[in-house]
């Protein structure tokens, strides 16, 4: 029956592993770990494989996305679940699914039109940023954080929050300490695809970010995400320089493995609950 | 459900009077610096020729050359010179001549750059605007082709490679700061936006948004390219598989001939590129 | 006292952020339905785009589109919703449970750069499938998978123990329990599920130019080269090309995304009422 179907998602990942791995780790074995990940250099055409600033690059840029898009997503998937009036409600959750649906590229050219040109002119350096990459993908990151979020919140019996209205909690004080905690899977399930979603766009931050190979110095300064970097150079790369594009996918692919482990570490927590 | 499947055959019956007809199918791909104009001239051949239709792909030069190898692909297009192996395999022919302009923000003082600024910019020697000619204090902020892309390797050839005093041939590599986009109208794009901004790309990309400079004193025009005055270009290649007898033979010697006829030549000169017949066999 | 001012620190916070976000939200999308609407017309609509997509409008495009997600969505949606009932309802927290867990949870987060990494190489090479609709229709409904199981599981685990245990207590089994307590009270979040994978599919770019390739003519098969109104939008846009089509393909895809959350979200309704909650 069913079991059927989810052997399927085992298989689908495991071939989908393998492949990757296959494909790039004679690379790694190659260069040698610890200069492939710590190197900065990246000039394939001449045999250099070091991804370290590409490293920097994601893992900036997503940090940066998470600080805006968490806590503003949180606080909007709060809204709409307990503070919104019906209409707005009706307005918004449709609204959210459409802004889920947009896809990156819009976003993208969003920011080239209007944040790069704002950030070169008002904080200088080309605008092509970490900075122009977190203000975009925490955008981006809110209404899958949001819509997510607020049917976890919503999901919950409405016993947990009568009993804490009847013991003589505010409305506030239940939100945050009977609500959220107790909507915490989903929240943290919504928080994580957010995350995922930064960590693994492509088309966005090829266009926004600069594509830069050199470390970051700054926020005003361009830089290369793991992800760019595969697309970028996968449709010309041939022979070692492919191989060294896999090695980079599974680079990202045990970062978000990583991410996906420690999260689901939270969530067991909080399902103590039920 | 059924809005969705009306929807699929609503849209596939916009194209209802052609796909009824067998077609003859030809198979183009390889650099996204030439895909646009076979693009261009293969929408004409179709107009004229309706039962043949011409799949053109991008995927970038090694990419269409390796396709070409493969089978997989009836031609190949590549912005760069084939390497000895793929050479020894594959026949080909120059269809034109692609100028390469180095540009800038429109109201950039800086009108002209030698070749030897060029290089001293690109490998991060140069980092001032000041040091040639512009106003100081001010960074560059450099734009290139994404490694692969026959573009960039023109470029490095052309600029960054040179014979010094001693005889020996030094290649410079760009400099990791410069900041890399996938196409030359990305590059256009942000170059007309940035005062500081420094940039390669096509000749005919080059409109008014942006300034194309003068390189070692030569105006980069079409004509000083055909002349061969104004040096930094590359030809764009249609590659071709001598040893594959293709069923649709005949469709792909016409369309090649096309691309040379006048009416191809014409096309390509409107989109200011200078078309170049010559078939190199071995 | 303290209580009531931190309780409207917190509930003003909450009002801006909330409306912030959207107002940046709707900007955005304002931004491109203002620029892009003109653009739109019939011919816009029907006529295949010419000269590289200078002129011509996107009717390829639109094909496109359509040929890649419904195949994706219809392969998906049994495998993932199966998925996600194994998970929710039949776990005795064994081995394979974990197992089958750790893969949906770890495909979610799989780059969409990577799927076209493996798309690439596994349909269009290895299988030769070349550079097509269904390449990019595979490589789609493998990357929409996680996104089904996922929010799916979600909707069936909230659905409230208490209704299961009344559809026990009054004798149903198993199957029948499921069947009409926790489908209906999951259908919503399931649907939204599906929903967003749609919309994951008519947005993806980057695995879509990897696999199903960037050819601008109409597809006459699924074996043939296509773009979707993103890649083409992404084409357009990047490289300069046409702004006034590129703005009207984006406005075009918005209005698509609108559209089938629309008719997602009228189907539930009418699944409401039947169920005559």
């Amino acid at each position: 029956m069913f079991l059927i179907f989810a052997l399927t998602s085992i298989s689908v990942l495991a071939v989908i592993t393998g492949f990757i791995f296959m494909q790039g780790f004679p690379l790694i074995a190659d260069v040698g770990l610890r200069d492939f990940l710590f190197g900065t250099t990246w000039e394939p055409t001449r045999g250099q494989f070091g991804i370290g600033a590409m490293i920097a690059g994601s893992l900036a840029v997503t940090f940066g996305a998470a600080l805006i898009g968490i806590p503003v997503g949180i606080c909007c998937s709060i809204f709409m679940a307990e503070f919104a009036p019906g209409i707005v409600r009706k307005i918004f959750r449709p609204a959210i699914q459409l802004l889920a649906g947009i896809p990156s590229v819009v976003y993208g050219f969003w920011g080239i039109m209007f944040v790069v040109p704002f950030i070169r002119n008002y904080f200088g350096g080309p605008g092509l940023s970490i900075l122009a990459g977190s203000i975009v993908l925490g955008i981006m990151m809110l209404p899958t954080i949001i819509s997510i979020s607020e049917v976890a919140i919503v999901s919950l019996s409405h016993t947990y929050k009568e009993g804490a209205l009847a013991l003589g909690m505010t409305h506030w004080q239940t939100i945050l300490a009977v609500q959220l905690p107790a909507a915490k899977s989903g929240i943290v399930a919504g928080v994580i695809l957010g995350l995922g979603r930064a960590l693994g766009e492509t088309m966005a931050v090829i266009m926004i970010l600069g594509n830069a190979t050199a470390l970051p110095e700054s926020i005003l300064s361009p830089v290369r995400t793991l992800t760019a970097n595969i697309g970028l150079e996968m449709g010309y790369a041939t022979g070692v320089h492919r191989q060294a594009l896999f090695a980079t996918g599974i680079v990202l692919f045990i970062i978000i493995m990583l991410l996906n482990i420690i999260a689901q570490h939270l969530t067991n927590r909080g399902d103590m609950i039920e | 459900m059924i809005i969705v499947s009306s929807a699929v055959f609503f849209t596939l019956s916009v194209d209802g009077n052609n796909s009824k007809i067998a077609k003859t199918r030809i198979t183009i791909a390889g650099s996204t610096s030439v895909q646009p104009y076979i693009g261009l001239i293969s929408e004409e051949y179709e107009k004229k020729f309706m039962s043949v239709t011409v799949n053109v792909q991008g995927g970038g030069s090694s990419n269409g050359i390796k396709a070409v190898i493969d089978g997989t692909a009836d031609i190949g297009m590549s912005s760069r010179a084939l390497k000895p192996d793929e050479a020894e395999k594959l026949d080909y022919i120059v269809i034109a001549r692609d100028g390469l302009v180095l540009i800038t923000h429109k109201d950039n003082p800086v009108d002209r750059l030698s070749i030897e600024q060029v290089r001293g910019i690109y490998s991060g020697k140069i980092t001032d605007w000041g040091e040639v000619g512009g106003e100081s204090g001010r960074a560059f902020h450099l734009f290139t082709r994404e490694a692969g892309s026959g573009t960039r390797m023109v470029f490095e050839e052309e600029i960054m490679t040179f014979t010094n005093e001693e005889g020996e041939e030094i290649v410079l590599t760009i400099t990791a700061e410069s900041m890399v986009l996938n196409s030359n109208g990305a590059i256009k794009a942000m170059v007309s936006g940035d005062l500081n901004a420094l940039g390669f790309i096509s000749l005919g990309m080059v409109d008014d948004t942006v300034r194309g400079l003068q390189l070692d004193g030569v105006a980069p025009t079409l004509e000083n390219v055909n002349k061969g005055v104004y040096r930094l270009y590359r030809e764009f290649l249609l590659v071709l598989n001598p040893q594959i007898s293709y069923s649709d033979s005949n469709a792909i010697n016409d369309f090649i001939n096309f691309i040379l006829s006048e009416d191809g030549r014409e096309i390509l000169v409107n989109e200011s590129l200078v078309p170049v017949a010559a078939v190199h066999c071995h | 006292m303290n209580l009531n001012i931190s309780e409207k620190i917190a509930k003003t916070v909450v009002w801006i952020a909330s409306l912030g976000m959207f107002g940046v939200l709707t900007s955005i999308v304002a931004f491109i339905l203002f620029k892009g609407l003109p653009a739109i017309s019939w011919s816009f609509l029907t006529q295949m785009p010419e000269k590289m997509g200078r002129e011509g409008g996107i009717a390829s495009p639109i094909a496109g589109t359509f040929l890649v997600t419904v195949p994706a969505v219809l392969i998906a949606m049994p495998f993932g919703i199966g998925t996600a009932f194994y998970l929710a309802e039949y776990t005795k927290g064994g081995i394979i449970t974990r197992a089958v867990r750790f893969s949906a949870e770890s495909l979610a987060g799989i780059p969409s750069i990577v799927y076209g990494l493996f798309g690439f190489i596994f349909f269009v090479v290895k299988l030769n499938l070349g550079w097509s609709i269904l390449s990019g229709s595979l490589t789609l409904a493998i990357m929409i998978l996680p996104t089904i199981i996922r929010t799916s599981e979600v909707a069936i685990s909230s659905v409230p123990k208490t209704y299961k245990e009344v559809s026990y207590s009054l004798g149903a089994t198993k199957w029948q329990t499921i069947r009409l307590t926790v489908i209906p009270s999951a259908v919503r979040g399931i649907a939204i599920g599906v929903i967003l994978a749609i919309g994951r599919c008519v947005s993806e770019t980057a695995a879509l130019i990897l696999t199903a390739g960037s050819v601008l003519g109409m597809p006459d098969s699924l074996l043939s080269s296509g773009r979707t109104m993103a890649v083409h939008f992404y084409l357009l846009a990047t490289e300069g090309i046409s702004p006034e089509r590129a703005f009207g393909t984006a406005a075009l895809l918005i209005i698509t995304v609108f559209f089938i959350n629309v008719v997602a979200n009228t189907l539930i309704e009418r699944l409401f009422k039947r169920v005559g909650r």
